[in-house]
């Protein structure tokens, strides 16, 4: 190419950012030039400024999240589905996409920003495409059961790793009592996917857990049945459950996103919250199990340890409701037992307990009866919590 | 014509899964219309979230009013779900077809509401440029909206996005092009839809390219050439409901793209943006 075709070259691969004055001050003028000289250049200069001022600087609006959920109703009310979701993936599906448009708004410097994650061995720290990594590799221990591949790189599922420290111990929903099989894996799964994924963009990360939770809903809507087994290696636990623990720590860490980027996040509707509050409601007796562990006489009392007590729990506001739970062990007390105590909180500030974000000693509780028996179903909240 | 895809005659969809007419296997277009057909209320959920910041933001732009704008998303989202049939993937991809049906139902409310002819015209030229905007593919859209709307060099623009300054050059000369192309002659007073008033065919082919490394779905950022004027000092107040204000919203993190189009340099032949993408995806 000779000195003329190379430089003709070089200043039209320049039109386009020339038209959006885009280019340095030197390299404009050497296109203006250029332009008085080439008819072919300044057609083709004209045409781009043209479109260039066509762009428009309107500010549109982004969709409000509850427009997700009045779409969905809207044609849903028009042509019922023939595969629908089933109502106990459906809290799943809702917290996801509200994660996922949080994220649609991160721009560079707010992936790089760093969410606190209490639980109640600590708090993690991880960038928005860790938590991403984290929520995936959890995600991913219900994959088997809907047939899809899991994401965490060598990781056998269901996973039998050995429990690594002690004070990592995970009772998490569900669970056994902790110590037994120790923490599996959370961890040790998490922080595998996030190696793994330490060189990819967050936009691949975020990609990488969003087409797995499509994809287990779609598997979920498709193929479910709603009682089979999910190996969370602490426990096992029916798939419908799962989906709704795994809803919980969606909203959960997403909200832990929102606060380090400091953007508003919106607690699960109602329907959906009620159900995460009974998930965490019926997983209570396992956690006051771990709780007196380690101290079995309960402190104050002589004589026999006391047997079947219950306790009644009323979670108020939106998404509220009422639960008894069995304080001496797990299976369920006969139904006319008259409860020791009433406690009354708000339905959130006892989703915010039981994933150890706020400390017992905080939270507004309307008390009756036996207090000590309140305390107890208060301190065993937060150990239901998992990084 | 879009007006004629979204209420031509019915095309049947086919029962089995869409094994796809080329080699690469059926596009997610193809797919996510099989879903829809078949009533996978998941197909619906991913319908929207790929596309409700394009159809809402489109509708926005045109109506100018927050409740509008909802309705009318709805009613294009309904309109796919009873009507799967209506996109026809051989004409084009579901992106430009959604665009345009969402132009062309608001500026039909639009008619009923304006007596006057002038507003009209005008909001429908800016409505074109709109959704020709929104339909380019994401990485165009995403380079031209950082350079433009931040008043960068593409130098600078380059090193934000982390590509290179020739790709930054040609994926802006390649949007600009585009957009003339699709907006055409009309001029800005120019109301009746050519239907080339949103891409087509090629405007997802770059991202076929099986080495894009970024999701497809980054669909995210549709119409955000105008959603992303922001500057130093923009604190984009009432972007949320509840109208907080939150701080200037940086650009969404950009892709390490290999970016080819037929105009300007190698390409390959293939499915569209999606589907190859997805095939891409699912390996890692």
């Amino acid at each position: 190419m000779s000195d003329d075709g190379a430089r003709h070259e070089s200043l039209r691969s320049l039109l386009g950012v020339w038209a959006l004055d885009a280019c340095p001050r030197r390299e404009a003028a050497e296109v203006a030039q250029h332009l008085a000289l080439c008819p072919e250049c300044a057609r083709e200069a004209t045409r781009l400024r043209d479109a260039a001022a066509r762009l428009s600087a309107d500010d549109p609006l982004d969709p409000p999240g509850s427009l997700r959920q009045q779409v969905l109703d809207w044609c849903l009310a028009r042509r019922p589905a023939e595969l629908p979701v089933p109502s106990w993936a459906a809290p799943y599906a809702t917290e996801t996409a509200k994660l996922d448009a949080l994220l649609r708004d991160l721009g560079p410097e707010e992936w790089q920003e760093v969410a606190e994650l209490p639980w109640h061995g600590g708090v993690q720290r991880w960038r928005p495409a860790q938590v991403l990594c984290h929520l995936a590799a959890v995600d991913g221990l219900l994959a088997p059961a809907l047939g899809l591949p899991d994401p965490v790189p060598g990781a056998p599922a269901p996973l039998t790793a050995p429990s690594r420290a002690p004070s990592r111990s995970e009772p998490g929903p569900v669970a056994r009592p902790p110590r037994s099989g120790g923490p599996l894996g959370v961890l040790e799964r998490s922080e595998r996917l996030m190696a793994d994924r330490a060189g990819s963009e967050p936009a691949a990360v975020r990609w990488m857990w969003r087409r797995q939770s499509h994809a287990l809903v779609q598997g979920a809507a498709l193929r479910a049945d709603g009682g089979a087994p999910v190996d969370f290696g602490f426990a096992t636990v029916p798939l419908r459950d799962a989906f709704l623990d795994r809803a919980f720590e969606c909203w959960i860490h997403g909200d832990d996103i929102a606060r380090a980027v400091d953007y508003p996040y919106s607690p699960p509707k109602p329907k959906h919250l009620r159900s995460m509050i009974d998930l965490a409601a019926r997983t209570l007796p396992l956690a006051l199990a771990a709780l007196r562990q380690p101290q079995p006489e309960p402190v104050g009392f002589g004589g026999p340890p006391p047997r079947g007590r219950v306790v009644r729990m009323v979670a108020d506001g939106p998404g509220g409701g009422e639960w008894l739970i069995p304080l001496d062990g797990p299976e369920s007390p006969p139904d006319d037992t008259d409860p020791v105590a009433s406690m009354v909180l708000d339905g959130l500030d006892f989703c915010r307990l039981a994933a150890a974000h706020e400390q017992p000693e905080h939270v507004l509780v309307g008390e009756f009866g036996d207090r000590a028996a309140i305390r107890e179903v208060l301190r065993a909240a937060p150990l239901l919590s998992r990084p | 014509m879009a007006a004629a895809a979204a209420s031509g005659p019915r095309r049947a969809v086919p029962s089995a899964a869409p094994s796809g007419t080329r080699s690469g296997g059926p596009s997610w277009d193809e797919l996510i219309q099989w879903r829809l057909a078949r009533g996978e209320e998941t197909a619906l959920g991913e319908l929207y979230d790929r596309f409700a910041p394009l159809v809402h933001g489109l509708a926005g732009c045109i109506l100018d009013d927050r409740m509008a704008a909802q309705q009318l998303t709805r009613e294009v989202f309904a309109h796919l779900w009873e009507h799967p049939d209506s996109f026809d993937p051989t004409q084009g991809s579901l992106r430009s077809w959604l665009g345009a049906l969402t132009r062309h139902r608001a500026l039909d409310r639009l008619r009923t509401l304006h007596a006057d002819d002038r507003e009209l015209r005008a909001r429908a030229g800016a409505a074109r440029a709109q959704s020709a905007v929104a339909a380019l593919p994401d990485p165009l859209r995403e380079t031209l909206a950082v350079t433009y709307f931040d008043g960068r060099t593409y130098q600078e623009t380059a090193l934000r996005l982390g590509i290179s300054e020739q790709d930054t050059k040609q994926r802006i000369r390649l949007g600009l092009q585009l957009l003339a192309d699709q907006l055409g002659d009309g001029g800005q007073g120019e109301e009746e839809d050519d239907g080339g008033g949103v891409l087509r065919g090629e405007d997802e082919q770059p991202d076929a390219n099986p080495a894009a490394g970024r999701p497809p779905e980054a669909g995210s950022s549709e119409a955000r050439v105008c959603a992303e004027r922001t500057s130093p000092t923009h604190t984009g107040p009432g972007r949320r409901e509840t109208g907080l204000a939150r701080p200037a919203r940086p650009h969404r993190e950009p892709a390490h793209t290999e970016f080819r189009h037929p105009g300007l340099g190698p390409t390959e032949s293939g499915p569209t943006e999606s589907g190859r993408t997805d095939a891409a995806g699912a390996g890692t």
